[in-house]
Parts: structure tokens; C-alpha cells; sequence
């Protein structure tokens, strides 16, 4: 396409609004319900009032007719897939800010990052604190902290969680390959949630940014740094924190949540998340999350350093195993 | 239909020679190549002509012009005989040439299925190469091809057209976008404030 000059612009015929309306169905979902709706009164009205679409910037999908449409709105669609893998690039991204304040902080001034030069350095001295104490302390600043971000995401999700269909009952049948409980999965959550949440044995933190005295553990291998690599130590790890937000503000989708456990489970056995899951709309969920959540490394923590956590063997979420 | 265009004709036609022979003066063109192609394919190569909003007659075979829902439901309603121009009021000279130019090089393609909203329209986001190229233009001609598609009633020309100006929007700000399309920016304040808060979770 050529440059244009505003000249040109102001030159060429104004186009109807059908013929806005049907240019706007081509471009993508996300930025029609973001910028275009800022262009201007009219726009926004259209895009907001005219089937097409309003139905179109809400789901992501062209509307037909009225049984595709409830196939469509039965299904995960593709802005919800695409507000969702938003809300947790979000909280991956934002929960790696926290780790980096944690590891940095001036309450903690035995806790700072240690440079590369000096985790490769054989002199320095490491002092080593009481495992238990730290990461009791470390916790709940960790999990305060964490509670701001998530209220701050959820907060600037709020228009968009009250315009974007979530219906993900269906699929979660569907996705639930495995994990064996005869509670429904809201009353599961209702019920392990809390649990998992104040269960003391999480600490945030990237290899870059490791307080002191994971470092030593760390460098000597006697927590595995191997197996947070591999994904063997997710037993507990990421979806724990997330239960108070999705109980709280994300109750349109609060079977992401269910989705959310398995996919943390599958990620101890990455080939069969790849190679075993079935053909289905939810999959492409289950990718979503893992892109969301993978990044951020929460890692278990039980006992002192020669007290190795056992590997996560089963499917399942915390507690039923 | 009695007679057909010859490859000649044909030839003429595309280059847009304005005098081009009405049905009535081929009647009396006797030449064996017309009887050689007087086939049922060729039939579809009669020409016609059209007549553009500033009074320039376009000579185009039918096939071209019935890309065109409107100028082949005409031709359907007269009884395929027209010798006079058809009048397209709302479409000059320029733009015309332009959509005829689309037409003919995409005469062969399969017609557009009856329920324009099926997803062989819809899916596909792509633009083929030559209609891109096509469309690189300047935004005034760009809108009129638009408005004459939409006028013509040629589906899959309209739809290239909106995926071109969908690509111009993507990536755009706000005030980008009203300055393409020559808008005013009629929010207050208070609800640009409050459309910016809404849109704070697709923001990095």
C-alpha cells in the first residue's frame, strides 16, 4: 500500500457505514473492540450495536445463523481464548515483577541476587538461613504481593470479562481426562482452594534473582535445579496462588481454574501434553495456559536442603492425589 | 444470442477502444471466424458497453461485465439484447476501467456461492498477490473501487477492497485511523477516559 498524504485522505469519499461495517468484520477482533471503538462516536456505536459485529468483537467468530451461533457461543471461542491468554501473560509477567522486588527488597537484607560472577564463584560465602523461617516470612510477603497484582489485573479485566462470552462448562468434561474426584469442580474449588492458598511452602523466584539461601540449595543440587527444569516439582506449584483470584474475579470462568490444575499436572509430563490430548477446542485452551504460566517458575519447597521434595507422579490437584 | 466476438474483438475490448462494433454492425460482419466460434462457450464473449457517470462509453465483453450482479440481472430483465450503453451513474470513467480491469482477470472464476456469508468468503484474511497489487492505489481510487463494488454489487472485489482497508487499520492508532478516513474525533473527555480504562487489559 502506498503512503498517503492527509491531502489524500481528506480527498477520498466517505465510505457508508455498511461498507465500514463490513471492512471492520476483517479486522482483527481485538483491535476492533480496542482502538476502533476509540475512533469515534459512531464507530464505537456500530460496533457495539450491529449484529455482525458486536457478535464478531465479542467471540471472534462471524455470525451465521442462529444454531451455528449457539454452537459457537457453546464452544470456547477465540476471544476468549484471547482474553484469557491475555490475563495470564499478564499475571506471568507481573508475577515475575514481584519476584524481582522480593529478591531485592530491603526487608529482606540477607535475600538479594546474586550476580552471576558470584554464583560461579567457589570464595563467596553463603550464608545460609533457616530454610523454614525464610520462606514462612518470605510467603506472605510474597503472596501479599501477589494478591495487589492479581487485584490490579482483575481490575483492568472487568470490562471485558462483562463483554466476552465465557462458556467453558462444556469443555471441562472434556478436559477433566484423568483427574479423579466425584465433587463437582466449582465445589472442588470452593473447597481446596483456601487450602491451597495458604499452604506456606511457595517462593517465587527466578535462577537470576535467587535469595542467599536458595542459592546454596541450588548450587549444590540438593533441590534439583534439574528437575524445575524438567517440570518435576509443579506439584503445588503456580495454580496454588491462582485460586483466590479466579473464586473472586473470575467467576464467569471459573472452570479455567479446573483447566488450570491439569494443565499444571500435564506439565510434569510434557509429551503426553502434546502427543495424547484429543483433538478439541479445549486443547487450544490448555496450550494457552501453559504459555501463560510456564514462564513463571513458583517453586515447591518442604523441609530443609537435603529434604528433596517427592516428584509429582499423579494427575490431579493438590490434596487428592 | 445470434453472434459472438472473435479473438480480434475480443482483443480490441480489452484494450477499452471506445469504438467498438454494436450488435447490430456485427450482424453484418460475415466472417468465418464468428461462425467458427459461434459455440456455446463463445457466446459469453459478446461485448457490450457501459457508460460511466462522466459519459465515457467502456466497450467490455458480457462475461467481464456480468462480475457485476447488478449488469447481469439488467442484462437478464432486457433479454440480453442491449445494444444502448448501460448508464453505471454512480461510477466514472477511472474507476470503471479499474473494476472492469478486476473483472477481466477474474472472469474465470468459480461465482461466489448463493449465502454470501459463508465461510469461504469470511475465512480467508489473505489477499492473492495480484489483487494486491491491484489495489495499490491511491486511498480516494482505493474508496471509489470500494463504492463502485459495493454499487456493481461484485462481491469478491468488495471484499478485497475491505481486507485492504482493514490492513491499513491494523496496527493504527486511534487518531491514525481518523486521520485515514478523514473523521472527527467526537468523544468527551470523560468517555475517552472511560474507553482507555476499558481497553487497559489488552495493553501491555
Amino acid at each position: 500500500m502506498r503512503l498517503r498524504s492527509n491531502a489524500a485522505a481528506a480527498r477520498a469519499p466517505h465510505l457508508p457505514l455498511e461498507i465500514v461495517a463490513e471492512i471492520l468484520l476483517n479486522v482483527p477482533p481485538v483491535a476492533l473492540i480496542t482502538t476502533c471503538r476509540r475512533v469515534s462516536t459512531t464507530w464505537k456505536c456500530l460496533i457495539e450495536t450491529s449484529p455482525e459485529l458486536k457478535y464478531y468483537s465479542t467471540t471472534g467468530l462471524r455470525k451465521r445463523d442462529e444454531a451455528q451461533e449457539a454452537a459457537d457461543t457453546a464452544a470456547i471461542t477465540p476471544m476468549a481464548l484471547e482474553v484469557i491468554s491475555r490475563f495470564w501473560g499478564k499475571v506471568a509477567r507481573k508475577t515475575r515483577q514481584v519476584e524481582g522486588d522480593f529478591a531485592c527488597s530491603d526487608n529482606f537484607p540477607d535475600i538479594r541476587p546474586l550476580t552471576n560472577d558470584q554464583l560461579g564463584s567457589e570464595d563467596i560465602d553463603l550464608t545460609f538461613l533457616d530454610p523454614h523461617k525464610s520462606i514462612d516470612i518470605d510467603v506472605e510477603y510474597i503472596n501479599k504481593m501477589i494478591s495487589q497484582v492479581f487485584d490490579q489485573i482483575a481490575e483492568q479485566f472487568d470490562f471485558i470479562m462483562q463483554t466476552v462470552p465465557f462458556n467453558l462448562g462444556e469443555h471441562y468434561q472434556e478436559l477433566e481426562l484423568g483427574v479423579t474426584t466425584e465433587l463437582p469442580p466449582l465445589r472442588r474449588v470452593a473447597r481446596e482452594g483456601p487450602q491451597g492458598f495458604l499452604i506456606p511452602c511457595e517462593v517465587p523466584f527466578k535462577t537470576q534473582l535467587l535469595p542467599r539461601c536458595l542459592a546454596r540449595l541450588v548450587r549444590h543440587e540438593t533441590i534439583a535445579l534439574r528437575a524445575y527444569e524438567q517440570g518435576l516439582y509443579r506439584k503445588y506449584s503456580g495454580y496454588n496462588i491462582y485460586y483466590e483470584y479466579l473464586l473472586r474475579s473470575f467467576r464467569p470462568a471459573l472452570v479455567v481454574l479446573e483447566l488450570n490444575f491439569y494443565v499444571n499436572d500435564k506439565l510434569t509430563r510434557q509429551l503426553d501434553l502434546q502427543e495424547g490430548l484429543p483433538p478439541n477446542p479445549g486443547n487450544r485452551y490448555v496450550k494457552l495456559v501453559l504459555d501463560g504460566v510456564a514462564p513463571y517458575g513458583v517453586w515447591h519447597l518442604r523441609g530443609d536442603e537435603n529434604d528433596v521434595p517427592e516428584p509429582c507422579e499423579g494427575r490431579g490437584v493438590p490434596g487428592t492425589s | 444470442m445470434g453472434l459472438s466476438a472473435s479473438r480480434q474483438i475480443e482483443t480490441t475490448a480489452i484494450s477499452g477502444h471506445l469504438a467498438f462494433p454494436t450488435t447490430a454492425q456485427l450482424h453484418h460482419i460475415n466472417l468465418p471466424v464468428f461462425r467458427q466460434l459461434s459455440t456455446p462457450t463463445a457466446v459469453n464473449m459478446t461485448n457490450m458497453k457501459l457508460l460511466s457517470s462522466d459519459n465515457v462509453e467502456i466497450s467490455v465483453e458480457k462475461d467481464v461485465a456480468e462480475r457485476s450482479v447488478l449488469i447481469k440481472n439488467m442484462l437478464e430483465d432486457v433479454g440480453e439484447t442491449m445494444d444502448a450503453p448501460i448508464p453505471i451513474p454512480n461510477v466514472n470513467e477511472a474507476v470503471l476501467r479499474k473494476v472492469i480491469e478486476w473483472c477481466e482477470h477474474h472472469r474465470n472464476d468459480p461465482p461466489p456461492p448463493a449465502d454470501d456469508d459463508s465461510d469461504s468468503r469470511k475465512k480467508s484474511t489473505d489477499i492473492e498477490e495480484w489483487d494486491q497489487k491491484f489495489m495499490q492505489v491511491d486511498q480516494e481510487m482505493l474508496f471509489e473501487i470500494i463504492l463502485a463494488a459495493n454499487y456493481l454489487d461484485i462481491k469478491p472485489l468488495l471484499d478485497v477492497g475491505c481486507k485492504t482497508v482493514a490492513n491499513m487499520i491494523k496496527g493504527k492508532s486511534p487518531e491514525e485511523i481518523r486521520k485515514t478516513f478523514n473523521i472527527q474525533n467526537d468523544f468527551t473527555p470523560e468517555e475517552e477516559d472511560q474507553i482507555r480504562r476499558e481497553n487497559e487489559w489488552a495493553e501491555e
